[in-house]
């Protein structure tokens, strides 16, 4: 009786939540007692066309195209900049809402950022596990992540850099543009990778910890290092333990 | 406004309430009324003195922890402590069966801030005391357990994952199963800078220094210096009692 009341309390509530206002208290009420952190990932598939926003989660200025059942964690931000206010401009243009899209079965985890400035924008593929305090700053180009690939905790996505900590001193946008970031499907980035702008990493390629991707990284490659270099291929590899036969070198994409 | 904030009626009201919470929710709002008018950490981190139970800050969130405290223990702000048992499921477990799922910490150990300590299936944490663990840093135990030492430094940003998914050719990254080299060891005195991360199967020994940002994928002899990525020896020995513990 008692879990049936719950269910539908949380039902009700999280069939009503989002970023808005009304929206992130109506989260706050259903996820009343469901505890923290990785306790929420189930409340996903209460209300599977909402899933789970948390309420401490701040969300504004960004056009928030989400499939199902994705799960955005505590104090997530997703924000863009607004240097209409700092620039000095004559006329104060607030700048055209910034795309972020996010998959079916997306994990944002706590503590991610997701920053957009002038023209950025941000998608991330299906079934991706984005862990805690990753970082996405998406400047004039897009930072696009494939479906089922996995970020580890910490890692960064920047596709430039600001020329100066005051954007009137700059001329132009008084940002250097690197160029956009794409991680192919199935890719693997370990805890604390750097990713710099204009780079590609391939499907199903693994980059260790710690690395600072600089460069192009192939399919199925893996990468190490400050710049990382490619040290092999996953094709090279001998069927790891435990694996089956039927798994072998023949199914290497 | 009386009683200024290090005077000993102040000191008396903070002992007060830190040697009363239990657990749960009164700890929680005992500890608040404890630390009224404090500072944040690290100024913080001196009230643990104040009673043997310690003190852990109230917006710490210890998830089905199951904690082994010691005496002392300070935890910052938004720590996260958390045990899950069930969140593994493919992984493969390596030699005789043995207790799993806990975090034990030694006496006087202080936890940053927001730092996080996680154990999921197949480890445990130990840290033993004096140890400090400092802001932002994530502990994450899976498959093998995390083993730090007494009067250690981890500074902060570290990272410590003593897991690894296999990534054999032929099958999806996230349909592979969990693997790992062995525990992850820092042994007494050793101090790790900001934002070093430490591999499974590695061994950091007593006193050695590990430089900020390193990546740490093998063994660390005692008493060495090591920086980059992945991490080398800068210097192989420079004798127990230099900067390490003994000149703190």
């Amino acid at each position: 009786m008692r879990e049936r009341l719950i269910k539908r309390w949380r039902q009700f509530w999280l069939w009503r939540g989002g970023y808005d206002s009304f929206g992130r208290l109506s989260s706050w009420l259903g996820s009343l007692g469901a505890g923290s952190h990785r306790q929420l990932h189930g409340l996903v598939w209460v209300a599977p066309q909402r899933g789970f926003i948390s309420p401490s989660a701040r969300i504004a200025g960004v056009d928030l195209r989400k499939g199902s059942h994705v799960f955005v964690g505590e104090r997530v931000v997703i924000a863009q900049w607004d240097e209409s206010g700092v620039s000095g401009a004559q006329e104060r243009i607030r700048p055209r809402k910034a795309v972020v899209e996010l998959g079916n079965y997306v994990q944002l985890n706590r503590e991610t950022a997701i920053e957009l400035v002038d023209g950025g924008s941000v998608s991330i593929g299906v079934q991706v596990g984005i862990q805690m305090r990753c970082f996405f700053q998406a400047a004039a180009c897009p930072i696009k992540i494939g479906n089922r690939a996995m970020v580890a905790p910490y890692c960064m996505f920047l596709t430039g850099e600001p020329r100066t900590g005051n954007p009137r001193l700059a001329d132009g946008k008084g940002w250097d543009i690197r160029g956009p970031i794409v991680v192919e499907d199935d890719a693997w980035l370990g805890v604390g990778v750097k990713v710099l702008g204009g780079v590609t990493i391939g499907e199903g390629a693994v980059v260790a910890a710690g690395s600072v991707v600089a460069s192009d990284i192939p399919a199925g490659g893996v990468a190490a290092g400050n710049p990382a270099r490619l040290i092999r291929q996953r094709a090279d590899l001998t069927p790891g333990v435990g694996e089956s036969t039927k798994d072998g070198v023949s199914e290497v994409r | 406004m009386g009683i200024a904030l290090d005077s000993a009626p102040a000191r008396l009201w903070r002992r007060f309430w830190l040697a009363r919470g239990a657990g749960g929710w009164r700890r929680r709002l005992c500890t608040r009324l404890a630390l009224l008018g404090s500072g944040a950490w690290p100024d913080r981190s001196g009230l643990a003195a104040l009673s043997p139970r310690g003190c852990i800050a109230p917006s710490a969130e210890l998830i089905e922890a199951d904690l082994r405290l010691g005496t002392h223990v300070f935890i910052g702000e938004r720590a996260i402590l958390a045990c899950w048992k069930g969140m593994v499921h493919a992984i493969e477990r390596k030699g005789p069966a043995r207790e799993e799922g806990f975090i034990e910490l030694g006496d006087w150990v202080r936890i940053g801030r927001e730092a996080v300590l996680e154990v999921l299936d197949g480890g445990y944490i130990c840290v033993g005391r004096e140890t400090l663990i400092q802001p932002c840093a994530v502990l994450l135990a899976a498959v093998e357990p995390i083993l730090i030492g007494q009067g250690a430094v981890v500074g902060p940003f570290c990272a410590f994952f003593p897991y690894d998914h296999q990534f054999a050719p032929g099958k999806a990254m996230l349909d592979q199963p969990l693997d790992s080299r062995g525990p992850i060891v820092i042994e007494d005195g050793a101090r790790l800078g900001p934002g070093v991360t430490v591999l499974s199967g590695v061994t950091i020994g007593r006193d050695a220094v590990v430089k900020a940002g390193s990546v740490v994928t093998r063994n660390v002899p005692a008493g060495a210096v090591v920086a980059g990525t992945p991490a080398r020896i800068e210097e192989p020995e420079r004798g127990l009692a230099g900067r390490g513990r003994g000149a703190l």
